[in-house]
């Protein structure tokens, strides 16, 4: 998010990752790891998984 | 030069050989015998013991493996008289298999000792020939196809997702099709929506999906929902029993209904979203992984999600979810593989690539958590609108 600022507004509400955004380090939900505080190795997949509802 | 009762003397004389009633006891024990057929196909349709698979003498060399892959397990074999059985338990022993039982007597002594018996349900020879690619796969064959047949599958939506699931779940004879849809075609939906054409234009898409489904296969009979999902019809549209919902919905509050009421009745949804270039596909089976509340417990604020209406998709996106959407619903109807519970694939169609992400069941959900607190069909329009965040 220091490299895209505007992230910020979409992923988090009160300093918290939102609760319609789910953030996945190496497929794990970061939720069950450490949070945002979830250390993310060089080269490994950081997703963010947005709802959508399209169909 | 040996005559063919002297190399049945020697069959039989190499293989153990049970009587009808031994047979009935061996089925009924511990470590039971797989009880196989040998005999021809249209003797089987005349008549069966319970529980036994097909494997003419014919092809036993060949498909064996496939319904009995562990060489471990009992193998009971039965044919008319017990001839042919013979030479088939003796057939296996040399293929490696550790138990070879012959039923002597055959399906004739059993009949006569009043064993039941029971007459299989059978394709026939039109659908055999129109579901044969179906038939020739192990996992699926007559059973899974009979199964298929007997199956109900509800199609919330019959727009982007729910046209491809349409029309490949009445290609694979999904014998129970319902659709739930309000829409009529317009020309903005012709571009992925492949159930409807230019001559439905103006037309409600339950009847236009109708037609395109009786025209591909008559088996399936279409059940149309011309409605918008609701907390008021919602429990009308699931009475008649669905053993699986597609849900290809185009907003959040059916969304979050769906979900709701297949947690109550114990239907697993296979869930599919797309926007854009990327798609997600998921399958939420109550009791057995988490559900859409689960992964995400509100909806975003509708400035942060807009719909394909607002932000477009690519035509091909909902033909590659929907697809796999139908993939998973089938496999679900048949019992078979390993559905994507607890797991939701991402496909990205820009970049060409899938990633799958691993989901996990809330405690705390408050609709299939250990401590419910949602119970009843809340208004999901005001939910949904962002009342309460």
């Amino acid at each position: 998010m220091g490299r895209f600022p505007a992230l910020r507004g979409q992923l988090l509400a009160d300093d918290e990752l939102a609760p319609f955004v789910n953030v996945y380090v190496e497929g794990e939900d970061v939720r069950t790891r450490d949070g945002l505080e979830t250390p993310v190795d060089d080269g490994s997949t950081v997703i963010l998984l947005p709802a959508m509802a399209g169909g | 030069m040996p005559s063919y009762r002297d190399l049945l003397q020697a069959a039989k004389a190499s293989v153990e050989e049970v009587d009808a009633r031994r047979a009935q006891e061996l089925l009924d024990g511990g470590d039971a015998p797989l009880l196989v057929d040998v005999r021809e196909r249209d003797e089987w349709e005349q008549g069966r013991i319970p529980g036994s698979v097909l494997v003419p003498r014919g092809n036993l060399e060949s498909r064996i493996e496939n319904v009995a892959p562990d060489r471990s397990r009992p193998v009971l074999l039965y044919c008319a008289a017990g001839n042919r059985s013979a030479f088939a338990a003796k057939t296996l022993t040399e293929l490696g298999y550790e138990r070879t039982i012959s039923l002597a007597g055959g399906y004739e002594d059993w009949k006569r000792s009043g064993l039941p018996t029971e007459l299989p349900r059978s394709l026939g020879p039109e659908r055999t020939t129109r579901y044969s690619r179906h038939l020739l796969i192990p996992e699926v064959g007559e059973e899974g196809q009979l199964r298929l047949l007997d199956s109900r599958i509800l199609l919330i939506g019959a727009g982007g997702l729910g046209s491809p699931a349409a029309l490949y779940l009445a290609a694979a004879g999904v014998g129970k099709l319902g659709i739930v849809d309000a829409d009529v075609v317009d020309e903005t939906n012709l571009q992925r929506q492949i159930a409807h054409s230019t001559n439905s234009l103006g037309e409600p898409k339950t009847d236009s999906a109708r037609r395109t489904i009786e025209a591909l296969n008559p088996d399936v009979e279409v059940v149309a929902f011309r409605e918008r999902l609701t907390s008021e019809n919602v429990e009308r549209i699931l009475e008649p029993g669905w053993d699986v919902i597609v849900d290809g919905a185009d907003n959040f509050p059916t969304r979050y209904l769906v979900n709701d009421a297949s947690v109550w009745h114990d239907i697993p949804v296979v869930h599919g979203s797309i926007f854009r270039f990327e798609g997600q596909v998921t399958v939420f089976k109550p009791g057995d992984g988490p559900c859409y509340r689960c992964l995400f417990p509100q909806p975003p604020p509708p400035e942060l999600a807009p719909s394909c209406a607002e932000g477009g998709v690519l035509g091909v996106l909902p033909g590659v979810i929907g697809s796999i959407q139908t993939a998973e619903a089938l496999k679900l109807a048949l019992g078979i593989g390993d559905p994507l519970i607890g797991r939701l694939l991402l496909y990205d169609a820009l970049s060409g690539e899938f990633q799958e992400m691993k989901l996990r069941k809330d405690p705390a959900c408050p609709v299939c958590g250990e401590h419910p607190t949602i119970t009843d069909y809340i208004d999901y329009v005001e939910f949904c609108a962002g009342v309460g965040h």
